[in-house]
């Protein structure tokens, strides 16, 4: 296990901890109702929404779990991150002036809500509830798994110890602060990620010896390796670009970032600074991955016994101590700010989507039950996370599959054709967890329904899309009330 | 009319269906090519409201889709795994389609939406009558 003897390294962890309590204190200040609390008053201008949105994106999945797979099994990954260039600014496409337009019309801070207007009824907004409170589950995993790496890693400490500490932090500003801190917190590692992943790029082809011998090196180590779809094969490489490529515009906590913007009109030119900036990020996903990966094939450093490990490994080794310090500190704030979106979005399941659906009316002292209900879900989801064994990256695109496919067919469809139907929305949403959930622990128990390397989320997906529209034609629509009628001619 | 309505919905759901199968018997690229339709599917859909999109934006997402599909053939067709390594901008020729080809490329979508906002997307005046009828006061 490596770890930091950096006073600088750690001073810089050290430091950006602090401007996470400090930014918690601040956003507390900023939060007085649960509009704050959920959809930060609407009130963010282009920039930050542009800034959340890729580092939430991004997260512990991509800073950690990311370069993890490419060490693993090298291009393969690449399919999941560089199809981003376009999954984003799609996702614009298919719900950003509807939802966002909603929100002016209804009084909608979280998307059971918008189910609920959408589709009317109780069973389309609670089986949005349970699909998102199952997937926060598996998804904070993810973020749990990056941070203990990341700490234990920086620190020396044992896993434990670095979740303590991390989740300790976390649990400070997401109760105290709700979104404001998080999407703040987005902006400030949004930025300083850009920057640091332009020189963490260069620092990769310092050590590699440059892009062409890298590529050397890894011919001869494994042609299929650095070839076009890794060693996991074109149907995983091409089934991740499908499940990544059409499945952005499901993951909840981006397209709620779109809520929250002041104006929708500055919609216009933030999905493609949202897809370009990705692309910037993406190039630290592949870059140390592959960096890592050369100097082991070299023989200059033994094997990692983890390929989550390869990022902090990479940083800890071989680059300057200042720009470790910068970039594990945004490695942080980036895991931080998402596990923030995602206990966000679990609280507005349990305190606000459950009882609105159920009583017609939200609980009273809203803000208050949706701090306790922050705090209970960061237990519930650390102790998922000790229990769950498996690499960052795939915990990661299980958390991703069961999102996209959930919420594509419902919210993307749903919100740009009037003949799509509750009874539609609930099926094809029972159809993603129940193929999610079946497919994904039959294949963890040896029992592989699908051909090798096909991704369980790919499949979820269409098969939801499939059951959406063929049970949206079989079933008789509900005539829509004005305002939606309205919003979906827009 | 419903029916017109109704017809991008179906196409996507037949492509899924598509996809599917070309998925579960394994054959990759079909699988590819099915994504880059249903891309192509979904931004239409999103992009539907009346009158719209034009027909030079349906023509910029068909001629995305098509460079899109050749760039995953090449990738396939440009690998070859027992011949010494060539290089295109420094890194094997198949994966140089997705670093260098698709990842820029997909950057259209973005270009489109914003190219097309103010005429296509959101025009002030439909934004207007929209707020004006049905936002909260």
């Amino acid at each position: 296990m490596p770890s930091a003897d950096s006073g600088l390294i750690i001073s810089c962890v050290v430091g950006y901890l602090g401007i996470c309590a400090a930014i918690g204190v601040w956003a507390m200040r900023r939060t007085a109702s649960a509009a704050d609390f959920f959809l930060a008053g609407k009130s963010l201008g282009p920039m930050v929404v542009v800034m959340a949105s890729i580092s939430s994106v991004m997260s512990g999945f991509g800073f950690v779990g990311g370069p993890g797979l490419v060490y693993e099994s090298g291009s393969s990954s690449l399919w999941m991150a560089f199809v981003c260039a376009f999954s984003l600014p799609t996702t614009y496409v298919l719900t950003g002036k509807r939802l966002r337009l909603l929100v002016e019309a209804r009084p909608i801070l979280t998307l059971p809500e918008a189910v609920s207007a959408r589709y009317g009824g109780t069973l389309p907004a609670l089986a949005m509830s349970l699909a998102i409170f199952l997937g926060v589950i598996g998804y904070l995993g993810t973020q749990v798994l990056a941070i203990g790496t990341v700490l234990q890693a920086v620190l020396g400490i044992d896993l434990l110890t670095a979740l303590a500490i991390g989740l300790g932090v976390l649990a400070f500003y997401s109760i105290a602060g709700g979104i404001v801190a998080g999407v703040y917190t987005d902006l400030f590692q949004g930025v300083l990620m850009l920057g640091a992943a332009i020189a963490v790029l260069a620092q990769c082809l310092k050590v590699g010896g440059g892009l062409e011998s890298m590529t050397q090196t890894l011919w001869a180590m494994d042609p299929e390796y650095f070839g076009p779809w890794g060693t996991r094969g074109d149907l995983a490489a091409l089934s991740w670009m499908l499940l990544f490529g059409l499945g952005a515009a499901g993951q909840p906590h981006f397209i709620t970032k779109l809520m929250m913007l002041k104006d929708v009109r500055r919609l216009r030119w933030s999905a493609l600074a949202t897809g370009s900036s990705y692309l910037v990020l993406a190039t630290l996903w592949m870059g140390v991955g592959l960096a890592m990966r050369t100097v082991v094939a070299r023989g200059d450093h033994p094997e990692l016994g983890n390929p989550d490990l390869a990022a902090p490994t990479f940083l800890l080794h071989y680059t300057p101590e200042l720009l470790a310090g910068l970039v594990f500190a945004g490695l942080l704030a980036a895991i931080m700010s998402t596990a923030d979106s995602f206990l966000n979005l679990g609280a507005a399941a349990v305190v606000r989507d459950v009882p609105m659906a159920v009583l017609g009316r939200p609980l009273k002292a809203e803000l208050f039950w949706s701090r306790v209900a922050t705090g209970c879900l960061l237990l519930l989801s650390t102790l998922f996370a000790l229990y769950m064994e498996s690499l960052i990256a795939l915990l990661g695109t299980f958390g991703w599959g069961t999102f996209a496919a959930a919420i594509v067919p419902s919210i993307c469809i749903g919100l740009n054709w009037k003949r799509a139907t509750g009874q539609a929305c609930v099926a094809s949403i029972g159809t993603s967890i129940a193929l999610n959930f079946t497919l994904e622990m039959s294949a963890r128990n040896g029992l592989s329904l699908l051909p090798p390397g096909l991704a369980v989320g790919a499949v979820a997906l269409l098969a939801s899309t499939v059951v959406f529209v063929l049970v949206s034609l079989a079933t008789r629509p509900r005539k829509l009330a004005p305002d939606i009628d309205a919003l979906m001619d827009v | 009319m419903e029916v017109r309505a109704s017809g991008l919905p179906l196409t996507l759901a037949a492509v899924s269906v598509a996809a599917l199968a070309a998925g579960l018997s394994g054959h990759a690229l079909a699988l590819g090519v099915c994504a880059v339709a249903l891309l192509v599917g979904l931004c239409l859909l999103g992009l539907r409201s009346p009158g719209q999109p034009s027909a030079r934006t349906v023509s910029a997402l068909l001629a995305f889709a098509f460079a899109f599909c050749a760039l995953l053939v090449l990738a396939g067709r440009l690998h070859k795994p027992s011949e010494p390594v060539q290089t295109l901008g420094g890194i094997p020729p198949g994966t140089a389609m997705l670093l260098y080809g698709i990842a820029p490329l997909g950057l259209t979508i973005g270009l489109i939406y914003g190219a097309t906002f103010s005429s296509e997307v959101l025009p002030d005046q439909r934004l207007r009558d929209f707020l004006s009828r049905h936002a909260k006061k």
